[in-house]
């Protein structure tokens, strides 16, 4: 296998461009224990260092950029995102302190998605070949044409809630897209080869917003979710100007909960609990009943509706 | 196909070193079998248990899923820096004392994700110390002993600082 270390963003394009074979490694938490674990077979990473355009938390007039190399470690910790509690809370409950002293907030949002039937030992995944080991099967649905392996990010649907967006470099320059937009499939992100997320642009928030991040796990810690919710808040002379509730852990991307937008905009902000007890059938209707080897599908379900109110229960100050 | 090599140029328990490494070979193997530091121990391989875990630039990291060219220009720290037989670090005299070492295969870790809380926090609260050993599997003590040790620790470190401080 080779392996290059690059420190410079248009050297990583170039490398990227010459051999589309090559993989990311920024932290490497993600990508690394499956190729230890023999689940996938690459010979050829490029690993990102110190890149000076993918570093650090900035704030200017519009929005706070966080440079996707940023470790999750130096998100929960940042002054300049204490606003953003969703981000913070959610940043902090990322696996264990080892895995957020190395991961970065790219490789977060832009890991693999997983499944019992991929994510397992490889003597059995060798014997149910399914389509993400290049199988033609999937053994979650029987019935499905595709693959259908969980999403797993705990930022990315703090990030959805607070309309963050995704700066992309590419060949012929930068584009910008909704971070909500990344996901096109279980299995497939919209971002090329040849392409690097360099970092996020979450829009200012005023004093006058709350935002939540709530996770279900098997374990206290050290684990991934089971299912997750980010709700984000504005509020104006105490009446729900904006809201926004997102679904981690649902589906094969993030699920935004759209239906519950006409329920509370322009309703009191001490309404919302109320307004959300009424609206759980709406919230488990955006969530898979996937099952793995913790949980079956309708577990999967009802427990959606629990992370939702504790999320509300947590947002409402007092 | 032949091997790519990078020289890496390192910091390890204070010296320096320079190694011609296979590009693709994780720090964890790089300290076992290039530089004969075994004390950091080999165990799931995917960043699940703990065992391997070391401090990179003061952070507590699993060198299991690190590459050795990622720690490049780069502090490292191991069981090794700690202590030997006839000088215990304070924290590893604490893991003995508290009965917080069973079959030791996880010890190691335990004891360098305690150094980087003791660093950072010289009294913490029980849930701290849960907190900063999540990312650590034991599975002979129950941890217990294992938070007792680093309390213990904590104690011993906090009394040597302020006995070195009288002296000083």
């Amino acid at each position: 296998m080779k392996v290059v270390r690059i420190e410079s963003l248009d050297a990583a394009i170039q490398y990227l461009t010459q051999n589309p074979e090559s993989k990311i490694v920024a932290g490497g938490t993600d990508l690394i224990p499956r190729l230890n674990q023999k689940l996938e077979n690459q010979d050829n990473l490029c690993c990102l260092e110190n890149i000076p355009q993918m570093l650090g938390i900035k704030k200017d007039d519009n929005f706070v950029f966080v440079g996707a190399l940023t470790k999750l470690v130096e998100i929960s910790k940042d002054k300049t995102l204490s606003n953003y509690s969703a981000l913070i809370q959610a940043a902090s409950k990322v696996a264990s302190p080892q895995i957020r002293n190395q991961a970065t907030i790219g490789g977060n949002i832009l890991q693999e998605n997983r499944c019992m039937y991929f994510n397992q030992s490889v003597p059995w995944s060798d014997i149910n070949l399914c389509f993400k080991r290049g199988g033609n099967k999937c053994y979650q649905y029987k019935n499905s044409k595709e693959c259908v392996a969980l999403f797993q990010s705990d930022i990315a649907p703090a990030l959805i809630a607070f309309s963050a967006t995704a700066l992309i470099q590419g060949i012929d320059g930068q584009r910008e897209i909704p971070v909500k937009d990344l996901y096109f499939s279980a299995v497939k992100k919209n971002i090329k080869d040849n392409e690097i997320l360099i970092g996020i642009k979450i829009p200012l928030i005023s004093d006058s917003t709350f935002s939540a991040y709530e996770r279900k796990t098997f374990r206290g810690s050290f684990d991934f979710p089971l299912i997750s919710c980010a709700v984000f808040i504005i509020e104006k002379k105490g009446l729900i100007e904006k809201i926004s509730v997102v679904l981690g852990a649902a589906g094969v991307k993030p699920a935004e909960v759209k239906e519950i937008i006409p329920l509370c905009e322009g309703k009191s902000l001490t309404q919302l609990p109320e307004i959300a007890s009424g609206a759980l059938k709406i919230v488990a209707k955006h969530t898979v009943p996937f099952k793995d080897t913790r949980v079956n599908g309708s577990v999967r379900k009802d427990m959606v509706k629990t992370v939702f109110i504790n999320a509300v229960k947590n947002i409402i100050p007092g | 196909m032949e091997e790519q090599m990078m020289c890496i140029d390192i910091n390890i328990n204070g010296k320096n070193y320079q190694d011609n490494v296979p590009t693709h070979i994780t720090l964890l193997d790089y300290l076992r079998n290039y530089r004969q530091l075994t004390g950091t121990k080999k165990a799931c391989g995917a960043g699940e248990c703990g065992s391997c875990t070391v401090l990179l630039d003061g952070r507590a990291v699993y060198s299991c899923i690190t590459l050795a060219i990622q720690a490049h220009g780069k502090h490292v720290e191991t069981i090794e820096a700690l202590g030997d037989d006839e000088n215990l670090h304070p924290i590893q005299q604490a893991y003995i004392d508290a009965g917080a070492v069973q079959c030791g295969y996880c010890t190691p870790g335990m004891i360098m994700s305690t150094k980087e809380l003791l660093t950072k926090k010289s009294a913490p609260q029980d849930t701290e110390i849960k907190e900063a050993l999540a990312g650590n599997i034991c599975r002979c003590t129950g941890y217990k002993q294992i938070v007792d040790a680093v309390k213990i620790a904590a104690e011993e470190m906090t009394f040597e600082i302020n006995e070195n401080g009288r002296q000083s």
